[in-house]
């Protein structure tokens, strides 16, 4: 990772006091939501098949409303009784800063161990 | 899942959240293998989202009946009081009422408020915690202000026992100055009145309960050392009744959004 990246994720992470909140559930549906919209079937077998946590529905439903509510991710039009969602600019500025934090973290941890 | 069972799980959320996504969310329960400990979460999810917009209060709901229990309980306990009421079957009852309120708040405690505070720790929910940062720091500094009456002459060590109570004073006081905010909160002078001011307001009007609080503690202490006893336990008892109402009208509006 280049410092620039480092300083931009850095002073990302200063300018919203609330990212340190994120984890879990909320940044499994943004992650989800990174490739396109998707709605609440979806996101769970694509979080499933990407991290290997399964969601319960008040798990998922209850990120999906913080998210909204904290405007990180937005509803589209209702299709069949169900809205997709897709991940606003903010909630991808979120994303990007919050994953370049745990890269970074993971990063160091591999170091260490190599250095075994 | 079935409809039925899907519909009952997504009543167990709040209307405001339903109106959002219950349709959605019924949709989605409908439609999907729910197994047991999925069930358990959207319980422990509802639950969440109906106390999300009252945390604070469902906190101070059950911190305003402990605290009044524990007030009278160290101002009673070896004094004339304690007679009275044991006497008297109308103290009796009034004593037992909040003593079995106490017990009841601490058993609720234990079994609600536990797993809410653990939430607000794990959600690192700021907002909540800087709201019951200042009652604690009321509760602070009218300990500083009766403080001075403490150690004043004439402070025999029966009272001297009841200090602690001081502190659960303090509650009760910040919970009359509460109710003092919630009816500037809710008359036309607020609309005239910015956030900033109304809390300026609000902290005026903590300080003016204060001062008469302490004045009262105070002169009872010094004119009659036994009856301070009886007053502060009627003074308790007389807040704790208005710190409830206020409780409960916030709580049923808060609950009715």
């Amino acid at each position: 990772m280049t410092r620039s990246t480092q300083r931009v994720a850095r002073r990302e992470a200063k300018d919203d006091p609330e990212l340190g909140r994120y984890s879990d559930p909320p940044l499994l549906v943004l992650a989800s939501l990174a490739d396109g919209p998707k709605h609440g079937h979806a996101m769970i077998d694509d979080i499933e098949q990407m991290s290997g946590a399964r969601l319960g529905p008040g798990t998922l439903y209850g990120a999906i409303a913080r998210l909204e509510r904290e405007k990180l991710i937005e509803p589209l039009p209702e299709e069949d009784r169900r809205h997709p969602y897709r991940i606003t600019p903010a909630g991808s500025r979120l994303l990007r800063a919050k994953l370049t934090t745990l890269q970074q973290f993971a990063r160091a941890g591999l170091r260490r161990l190599e250095a075994l | 899942m079935t409809r039925r069972a899907a519909r009952f799980l997504t009543r167990l959320y709040p209307p405001r959240w339903r109106v959002r996504y219950g349709e959605e969310f019924q949709t989605f329960l409908e439609s999907r293998r729910v197994r047991p400990v999925d069930v358990l979460t959207t319980i422990g999810s509802a639950l969440s989202e109906r106390a999300a917009g009252s945390l604070t209060t469902l906190l101070y709901a059950c911190l305003a009946i402990i605290a009044p229990g524990g007030a009278w309980h160290m101002t009673t306990s070896g004094a004339p009081l304690a007679r009275i009421i044991e006497t008297h079957r109308a103290f009796w009852l009034s004593w037992a009422m909040i003593e079995a309120g106490s017990l009841a708040a601490l058993a609720a405690g234990a079994v609600a408020v536990a797993p809410v505070l653990s939430r607000i720790l794990r959600d690192r929910r700021r907002d909540v915690v800087r709201k019951l940062v200042w009652p604690v720091a009321a509760g602070l500094l009218l300990v500083l202000i009766l403080v001075p009456c403490a150690i004043l002459p004439g402070w025999e060590s029966p009272e001297a026992r009841a200090a602690p109570a001081l502190v659960v004073v303090g509650v009760f006081v910040d919970q009359a100055a509460l109710f003092l905010t919630y009816v500037i909160a809710h008359s036309k002078l607020s609309r005239s009145l910015g956030r900033v001011k109304r809390s300026v307001l609000a902290m005026a009007s903590w300080i003016v309960v204060a001062s008469i609080i302490a004045g009262a503690w105070g002169s009872t202490i010094h004119s009659s050392p036994r009856g301070g006893d009886l007053h502060l336990g009627w003074a308790g008892a007389l807040l704790w009744l208005v710190a409830m109402t206020y409780r409960v009208v916030v709580l049923r509006r808060t609950l009715a959004e």
